[in-house]
């Protein structure tokens, strides 16, 4: 476990140092992502200035929603999302071989070399919108806070997982951009309450695809309007998502047929 | 080799290129309904919500319009030449298409313009099929059809105007690819890509009126969905031909200056 906290934080010194290569332009970088980061809160601002919004949520209460998905991003876009395309021109340029070679678990390598610094913009703007959501909302309860943070972390599994079965499907087809675009879009149903999707949507984004757990779930959780038993079946499907997303990965690998790169 | 020629040579070979990712196309064209649902159940639960037929001058039927046009648009107006150029500028591969005997500009342009004829063959029927069919897409008179054809050409050529210009930052800066990030998520929003901008406060639309982003999708999207008159549309259609002479000077002494700091070492 040591070797692999070691790796991963010296990766993360080595993304944050070439990143900063050009520190002027990193900046911008950063102010570019936190000007997209805001997409859906201003717009938010705007459609509750004009209307009563979304049903179930005030303005504050939906601000905290996209402060639990910036979070979730910020996650994936730093230390997730470069796992596909790593492994789709790795496998592409025949030197996926290399990532086998090496004295550590592949998909921890991955993990660690394919880091970005692309969602430092919403790790930094996360905490500070949530944050302000729930001081305007007035509500601070430890038990509803942990259960939320738990929530948080299913999340991340989840974003996790999906990622795992994206960069297997590569090994069968080797570019994997028409599944990225399609899943971008369906990351869209993130920016808002899953609750507005109707009944077997919602269900179906709860417990068969849980993309509910990126936003939705957290925010409510935090809001204490998520029951135990609701978290303890969303945990088993997060979990059960993960696990298959490693067995699909692991029956990819053996599949893997070297180019000789 | 008349001008004519040299670019129907280009629209040719553009063409081929584009055909070739006529998979992509397809991707796009199924990734429509997915993407449009999401702002449909937002926006009818808003609609349900605030329990007023009308927001903002906007019914539910209008909204969903705006943005379908909106995305329509996107599509012909979407481009990577802000990159493009600065990636041709930091590595020296600009004198390449220095070379070349029609200006980088509009050999770009042409190939985006052989593109937009992929896409209307490739895209455009299904899109309204769908759109129409199950969306119920609410479009103005024919006058507004033919101007919105007008104005989403210009709004092509206005959009690389602007994206040729943020790419040109390059010619100054070693590394641009935070400041195009930067730029062009400013553009976006004051385009009237997240929401129409008569949802903007008061003074937000003041500063989009005095820009010429706002004619990259907001006026298409208004004059194809009948919400702006036919002689408002004329007049803007006339606004928007006028940003683009005004941006075409500025593009014109920024691009000749920055062709001076220009040297394509290593090529």
């Amino acid at each position: 476990m040591k070797k692999y906290i070691l790796l991963f934080a010296k990766c993360t010194k080595l993304t944050l140092s070439s990143s900063m290569a050009y520190k002027g332009d990193f900046f911008a970088h950063m102010l570019g992502y936190m000007i997209w980061s805001l997409v859906t809160p201003v717009l938010g601002l705007f459609v509750y200035s004009k209307s009563s919004g979304f049903p179930g949520w005030t303005f504050w209460e939906f601000i905290l929603l996209q402060g639990c998905l910036l979070f979730v991003w910020g996650i994936y876009d730093s230390f997730i999302a470069g796992i596909v395309g790593t492994v789709s021109s790795n496998i592409e340029i025949g030197t996926f071989d290399k990532v086998l070679t090496k004295p550590v678990n592949p998909l921890v390598n991955l993990f660690c070399e394919s880091q970005t610094t692309e969602g430092y913009s919403s790790l930094l703007l996360a905490p500070l919108i949530v944050v302000l959501a729930l001081s305007k909302l007035n509500i601070f309860n430890a038990a509803h806070l942990l259960q939320g943070l738990l929530v948080l972390v299913l999340a991340i599994l989840f974003m996790l997982a999906i990622t795992i079965s994206i960069a297997a499907s590569a090994f069968f087809t080797v570019r994997t951009s028409g599944i990225r675009f399609i899943l971008g879009l369906l990351w869209d149903y993130t920016k808002y309450p899953t609750d507005i999707f109707g009944k077997k949507a919602f269900w179906f984004f709860s417990f068969i695809l849980p993309i509910a757990t990126v936003s939705f779930y957290p925010a409510s959780a935090i809001l204490g309007r998520v029951s135990s038993l609701t978290v303890v079946y969303v945990t088993v499907a997060v979990i059960l998502f993960f696990a298959a997303s490693l067995l699909f990965w692991n029956y990819a690998i053996r599949k893997y047929s070297s180019a000789g790169g | 080799m008349s001008f004519l020629n040299k670019i129907q040579g280009v629209l040719k070979l553009r063409i081929k290129e584009q055909w070739v990712f006529k998979t992509d196309y397809f991707i796009k064209f199924l990734a429509f309904p997915l993407m449009l649902l999401v702002t449909y159940f937002a926006w009818k639960a808003i609609y349900l919500n605030t329990g007023k037929e009308i927001i903002n001058g906007f019914t539910f039927v209008q909204i969903i319009s705006y943005y379908i046009t909106s995305f329509f648009v996107s599509v012909f107006v979407s481009t990577d030449a802000a990159n493009n150029v600065a990636v041709r500028v930091q590595h020296g591969t600009l004198v390449k298409h220095l070379l070349r005997p029609i200006h980088t500009f509009f050999y770009d342009l042409i190939g985006r313009f052989s593109g937009i004829l992929v896409d209307l063959v490739l895209i455009a029927p299904l899109f309204w099929a769908v759109s129409i069919i199950f969306f119920k897409f609410e479009v103005g008179s024919v006058q507004h059809v033919l101007l919105f054809i007008v104005v989403l050409l210009m709004a092509v050529f206005l959009n690389y105007l602007i994206m040729y210009l943020i790419g040109t930052t390059a010619f100054w800066f070693k590394s641009v690819y935070g400041i195009n990030d930067m730029l062009i998520g400013l553009t976006y929003f004051m385009t009237g890509a997240i929401i129409p901008l008569t949802f903007f406060p008061g003074i937000a639309q003041k500063i989009a009126e005095f820009l010429p982003f706002q004619y990259v999708r907001y006026v298409p999207a208004m004059i194809l969905t009948g919400k702006l008159s036919v002689l408002d549309s004329l007049k803007a259609l006339g606004i928007q031909v006028a940003w683009i002479i005004i941006l075409a000077l500025i593009f014109k002494v920024v691009y000749d200056k920055g062709i001076k700091h220009f040297s394509g070492v290593g090529i």
